[in-house]
């Protein structure tokens, strides 16, 4: 059975898709898991990353199905296809890599039609957690990028997972998204008392190498606010580097990606090394 | 022994090897094998003879399928031949880039020189069904094409108006 984790902030602009697809891969290459990762943002900036844009703009080009798909497979009315149908779990997937030791990344893509999904949301955050529980008994990790919104989507991926993890940026206004996500988790856990959910962790994201003033002060709120909820917050940070950049562009796993300096290697292993133990991998 | 010699000696028992395991179980086993260093010789011409002693073994693991599967053979030459003409896969980036579109994982070797072997010798054990569309796309496989990917879903938003 896989273990389920969401990456969930409020705030935007945190790395949120960057440490998705890391994370994805790290498992992957180095842990050799079998691997889901959910796009639930419409941006699709995950599917992009994973599968390069140029493989991407082919899928949609072939009308490949996406998550968007899976939210209106019932609805009425939709542009892309007739409609009630039951899609195939098999249909929405889309294997990026396979390897021989039988570990692999797969990927269920979003695109910009998945915002129509907000515009009609009734009884549609079932949707994605009747699709995951056909398909988790094949993996052994599903991630799912979400975007930062409290939503429909949100609570769909509150429905699949086990934990969420909370990028941060040490930044003005950090901690603006946590009052709305404890509030969202907590309204979520309320009205499903039978639900497992919790935050398995807070991470300092594209952290500034030079000790700034105001990322200082800004560390320091998070780490008052994570205290006052109870959150935990990994010890190894992820500091910034360009390569992160170039390893989304190039849809590569960090530790494989050019010129990444092996400090900063270092760095997301020390981070991974923390934070697979926290959710039993 | 000279080179030849030995490469002759290679070719036989592979030979041998083939008849009696057949071409799968052959293929698998050197697809993994990691070829030894010469050990007494010294130190600046043991890097040479190394990278000469990988493409070499992978050569003649290569003879070893021109018999039994002609058209892997040819499929597989003609992409190692490219290979070492600098026609495709320019950079090691780009070799890393087509193992993980191929499925191979932890290929040793920094430089172009070292990483071409390594992955000629991973090809040998892929199934023939990955392996020809895999050699297909390789041409596609480039630092332009990658930076073609900062546009090309905005020009396709762009045209879907």
């Amino acid at each position: 059975m896989a273990v389920c984790v969401s990456l969930i902030n409020m705030k935007g602009g945190v790395g949120k898709t960057t440490l998705a697809t890391q994370i994805a891969w790290h498992a992957t290459v180095e842990l050799g898991k079998k691997v889901l990762l959910i796009d639930l943002d419409p941006q699709a900036n995950a599917s992009q990353s994973v599968m390069s844009p140029q493989e991407y703009v082919s899928y949609l080009d072939k009308n490949g199905l996406t998550v968007a798909d899976l939210f209106e497979q019932f609805t009425p009315t939709t542009v892309t296809a007739g409609t009630p149908r039951n899609i195939k779990p098999a249909n929405v997937i889309h294997t990026r890599v396979e390897y021989d030791d039988g570990s692999r990344l797969d990927l269920v893509p979003s695109r910009l039609e998945l915002s129509w999904t907000l515009r009609n949301p009734t009884n549609k955050e079932t949707l994605l957690p009747r699709f995951v529980a056909k398909v988790e008994s094949q993996y052994d990790l599903i991630i799912i990028d979400c975007s930062p919104t409290d939503s429909i989507l949100t609570d769909a991926a509150y429905h699949c997972s086990r934990y969420v993890l909370v990028p941060i940026r040490a930044e003005f206004m950090a901690s603006i998204g946590f009052p709305l996500l404890e509030k969202s988790i907590r309204a979520f856990l309320m009205r499903h008392e039978e639900k497992m959910l919790e935050i398995c962790g807070l991470v300092f994201n594209d952290y500034a190498r030079e000790g700034k003033r105001e990322n200082e002060l800004a560390e320091q709120d998070v780490r008052q606010k994570a205290k006052q909820y109870g959150w935990y917050i990994f010890e190894n940070d992820i500091p910034h580097s360009d390569s992160y950049f170039r390893a989304a562009r190039d849809g590569m796993p960090i530790q494989s990606t050019k010129g990444t300096h092996t400090k900063v290697k270092g760095e997301f292993q020390a981070f991974a090394d923390e934070f697979f133990p926290r959710i039993g991998i | 022994m000279t080179r030849a010699r030995n490469n002759q000696f290679l070719e036989d028992q592979l030979r041998l090897l083939v008849s009696h395991f057949g071409h799968e179980k052959v293929r698998f086993a050197l697809a993994r094998v990691v070829p030894s260093e010469p050990a007494e010789q010294p130190v600046a011409r043991r890097r040479v003879d190394r990278f000469a002693s990988h493409g070499e073994t992978v050569d003649v693991a290569l003879a070893s399928i021109k018999q039994a599967d002609p058209s892997r053979y040819d499929a597989l030459q003609s992409f190692a031949q490219r290979l070492r003409r600098r026609e495709i896969l320019l950079e090691p980036q780009d070799i890393r880039h087509f193992c993980q579109e191929a499925g191979i994982k932890g290929l040793q070797g920094r430089s172009r020189r070292e990483l071409v072997p390594a992955l000629l010798r991973s090809m040998l054990g892929l199934p023939t069904e990955r392996l020809l569309p895999l050699i297909a796309r390789a041409a596609d496989i480039s630092e332009t094409s990658r930076r073609q990917g900062f546009s090309i879903l905005t020009d396709r938003l762009l045209k879907d108006g």
